[in-house]
């Protein structure tokens, strides 16, 4: 399948002036400016196929939002290279606008005095829809995310619920192949959270637009995303299935089980290889007990419990927080170059999963 | 390029719409309106009751003058300035990141920011200005040509002519100044550039003529209040002077040059160092 | 509400000042043009004066004369313009007077507090750029050191009274939404009558005799007149009187105008 994304070794590198406040160092800073250098994005690598369905994560600060300013052609690259839908993105070319949609969760684009209508009428002239086009978006989008009450209110007057959806409305209107999505749930109640995600959903499947989604709630990438892509400190630290990046970062499993009733009360169970399993009491509630347990330790663990006849246990996956959070924290271990490329390789597959 | 008259109309229909959002700002735009011309034609009428001529203009010329400094800055007020007020004011996108919405648009960024809002009240001051330079000019038709040494002596048609001529180089002298200020918020963001120009213009009240030496170059030359006000004024009473109004036409050509490079150069600060 | 009766807070307002202050000095840039804007109308004033009195006199006064009036003017002006009342307006509208009410101290410190704050940070960059025009100009006559004594108890009362009026004017916002139309009327009939259009002696007649019996010029022209010696001292001492007396009238109207201003906000719920 065709590429939609090609991304290779994306470089941005911040230069800003610095100087002390004051006069004297002003002064100075005009004869010989001193810079710091951030590296925002340190040579990020990716491709994705028309029509998948892509999570952005990492902690604040990573460049995620700077990645997705590069590929709208907001931002030049320091080096390395795009090719979006065909187009190199900073040359910003009105025919690659035209085929994007980027939506920021934290600005937005509807003119605040007026109506909802009149916004997404100007944006459709802007993008050179026509008419009966436009009529037929309109229709769909308006019964979409149920807009046929705002369309006469004006922005200003509009909940932040309310307002979200117009926003998402307003940057599909010239029906884009590629679709940044920044953040698109920020600040929203969970029901609503859930509407937008159903229809990101379905809008995707319908018209096979490409999308990346940034977002801090991580039930959004969970439930939209199959494939992730883990920014950290500016580098690429893990491409591929969500599932994977679980057993990647941490790989343990919850052990849960119910103490005995002989047992309640009484001196606790001992846990004689505790130390040596590294089995880590992560929660006990009543006779409930949750440890965190390595993957390899799990079968003598298992043993060691039924061994005490307890039967009733169960084994779970970390739940997603967990595992980025432990990501956010500790950061991911490097990955072997091959890996990386075997990463590559199976992001260019059609279903974006890894092998 | 048809596309892009069709995109001015519909700038135009949308400020309207929103404009309708704050109908109660009528009679108080229309009584500041008022409240301005009565300070400006006051002000002139003190001056005019102690002296009957400044520096070579009479009091109608003078009014003349009045006029088409309303007029000018009635234009701007209209279109350029609301869409640069957008972009580099003290809540303008430039300061609230919307910058970025902007720079998506499939369409010429300069052409965007300078034409996509529209201030309709504004019409209101244009028709004022229009009313003033109507009577301020039959008098000075009436009372016959001015005597100036140097002008050439013009058929009041040819005089309108050079009216329109002189008036459209200082509207680009006025969009060219104002976005090489705007484009300056790309850089001092936070500082309210564009108020540097509405007080500097006012310097455009009274002719330049007036004004010594040094300061009276600065404002044919550098900021060309000159060239924006007291030339369409001297067209109006004949005493303008062709090679003046070739000078401002080259001014006009250099400016707009500069401040599209200007404007340019600061998306590109922007696109290379934004957050 | 009894605001009226709590007695001067001196460290509150004080710390007010502090506030705005710091953060006024952080946008100085923003200011600084403010300044500037203000410098303007004196300045191109003074050249159109300049121009019309050509090398001979008006009204008796010559070309040196101007320039000293206006350039005294716009250091006054600058002293004595007040700006809070333009966001008072705003602060009623928005409800921020809430919290201003929360306070200790009547709303007028934050007034005058950010007046005071803001007249500080403008300063320097004024009388750099008066000092500037005065050498370039050649500021020849008119200043007479012996009335310093007399100008600068004037020029305070000056400040007092025009902050006074404005700020009372603005306090209206708690009834109507009309306010800045106003305040637009008040800074029209300064700029005719106060002496900015051109000094009160050269204003043709009923506007001559109007600048004289209203407050206008006791806010602006009248300071300036008598730094430049345009008066003499029967007309300082007349003009001192109304002055006085317009002061203490329109102190007298505010404190009712705050007084039910207050409680009908109050009685509102902001």
């Amino acid at each position: 399948m065709e590429h939609s994304i090609v991304v290779e070794s994306l470089k941005k590198i911040y230069r800003t002036a610095e100087r002390d406040t004051g006069i004297l160092p002003a002064v100075k800073s005009l004869l010989r400016p001193s810079f710091t250098e951030v590296t925002a994005v340190d040579g990020i690598s990716f491709a994705l196929g028309q029509g998948e369905m892509v999570g952005f994560i990492g902690p604040n600060g990573a460049g995620k939002t700077t990645t997705l300013k590069m590929l709208s052609g907001l931002l030049f690259p320091t080096s390395g290279n795009i090719l979006a839908a065909g187009f190199k993105p900073w040359e910003r070319k009105p025919s690659y606008l035209k085929r994007i949609g980027f939506l920021m969760g934290n600005k937005s684009q509807l003119t605040w005095d007026n109506t909802i209508g009149d916004s997404f009428f100007i944006l459709k002239e802007i993008y050179g829809v026509n008419d009966l086009e436009y009529k037929r978006r309109l229709e769909e989008l308006t019964g979409l995310l149920e807009l046929e009450s705002l369309l006469n209110r004006l922005a200003r007057t509009l909940s932040l619920g309310e307002r979200a959806r117009c926003e998402l409305a307003s940057v599909l209107i010239h029906n884009p192949d590629i679709l940044y999505l920044d953040e698109p749930t920020l600040g929203l109640d969970v029901s609503m959270q859930l509407r937008l995600r159903e229809f990101i959903r379905e809008y995707n499947r319908k018209y096979g637009t490409t999308v990346i989604i940034t977002s801090h709630y991580m039930s959004d990438i969970v439930s939209l995303c199959p494939r992730v892509i883990l920014i950290n400190k500016g580098k690429l630290s893990y491409d591929g299935a969500l599932s994977g990046l679980g057993d990647k970062v941490a790989p343990f499993r919850l052990i849960k089980f119910r103490l005995p009733a002989s047992q309640l009360g009484g001196a606790e169970m001992p846990m004689p290889e505790q130390a040596a399993l590294e089995a880590e009491l992560i929660d006990s509630l009543d006779s409930e007990r949750t440890y965190r347990v390595r993957k390899e330790h799990i079968l003598p663990f298992a043993a060691y419990l039924l061994e005490k006849s307890i039967t009733d246990l169960t084994i779970e996956d970390p739940p997603m927080e967990a595992v980025i959070d432990e990501v956010y924290r500790k950061g991911i271990a490097d990955m072997p170059h091959d890996e990386t490329e075997q990463v590559l390789q199976a992001s260019a597959k059609p279903d974006g999963r890894l092998a | 390029m048809m596309r892009y008259f069709r995109l001015l109309g519909v700038f135009l229909k949308g400020s309207l719409q929103s404009e309708t959002a704050y109908r109660f700002n009528f009679s108080a735009n229309m009584f500041r309106t008022l409240l301005n011309l009565g300070g400006s034609i006051g002000g002139l009428a003190i001056v005019f009751n102690n002296t009957s001529s400044i520096n070579g203009w009479g009091y109608n010329e003078l009014a003349a003058l009045l006029g088409v400094y309303l007029l000018v800055l009635g234009l701007k007020d209209l279109v350029i300035g609301p869409g640069l007020e957008a972009l580099s004011g003290l809540s303008g996108d430039l300061w609230t990141g919307q910058f970025d919405y902007v720079l998506l648009k499939p369409v010429q960024t300069q052409f965007y920011i300078s034409f996509r809002k529209w201030s309709i009240w504004s019409v209101v001051d244009i028709a004022f200005a229009v009313v003033i330079l109507a009577v301020s000019v039959s008098a000075i038709f009436r009372s016959g040509t001015v005597s100036a040494s140097n002008a050439a002596d013009f058929s009041q048609l040819g005089r309108i002519l050079l009216f329109i001529a002189a008036l459209l180089i200082s509207l680009v002298l006025v969009y060219s100044v104002l976005l090489i200020l705007a484009s300056a918020a790309f850089r001092y963001l936070g500082t309210p550039l564009m108020w540097i120009f509405d007080s500097l213009i006012q310097t455009g009240r009274y002719p330049v003529g007036i004004y010594p030496g040094v300061l009276r170059i600065a404002l044919t030359w550098l900021i060309p209040v000159g060239f924006m006000i007291t030339v369409p004024a001297q067209a109006l009473s004949g005493t303008s002077n062709m090679t003046v109004l070739a000078g401002g036409a080259c001014l006009a050509a250099a400016l707009f040059c500069l401040s599209a490079v200007f404007f340019r150069s600061g998306i590109r600060k922007y696109s290379s160092a934004s957050s | 509400m009894k605001a009226d009766f709590i007695p001067l807070n001196l460290r509150g307002g004080m710390a007010l000042v502090r506030k705005s202050l710091f953060s006024f000095t952080a946008s100085r840039g923003f200011f600084w043009t403010l300044a500037v804007s203000w410098m303007m109308a004196p300045l191109i004033l003074m050249f159109v004066w300049v121009a019309a009195a050509g090398n001979g006199t008006i009204g008796g006064l010559g070309k040196s004369r101007f320039i000293s009036y206006y350039l005294c003017l716009m250091l006054v002006n600058q002293l004595t313009y007040p700006t809070s009342h333009w966001t008072i307006g705003d602060n009623i509208r928005l409800g921020t007077l809430s919290t201003w009410l929360m306070r200790p101290l009547p709303i007028i410190y934050e007034a005058v507090a950010s007046d005071m704050a803001l007249k500080v940070v403008c300063m320097p960059l004024v009388l750099i750029l008066t000092a500037v025009l005065a050498v370039f100009l050649g500021f020849g006559t008119g200043i007479d050191p012996g009335l310093m004594p007399v100008f600068i108890p004037v020029l305070l009362l000056a400040c007092v009274l025009r902050f006074i009026l404005a700020y009372t004017l603005s306090l209206s916002a708690m009834w109507t939404q009309k306010t800045d139309s106003l305040l637009s009327v008040n800074d029209i009939l300064v700029f005719l009558l106060a002496g900015q259009a051109a000094p009160t002696g050269l204003l043709p007649g009923i506007l001559r005799t109007a600048s004289e019996y209203l407050p206008f010029r006791y806010m602006l022209g009248f300071p300036v007149e008598i730094v430049t010696g345009m008066l003499t001292n029967r007309q300082i001492l007349t003009g001192l009187l109304v002055q006085t007396i317009w002061l203490f009238g329109i102190f007298v109207v505010q404190r009712s105008v705050y007084r039910r201003g207050i409680k009908r906000f109050t009685a509102a719920g902001g």
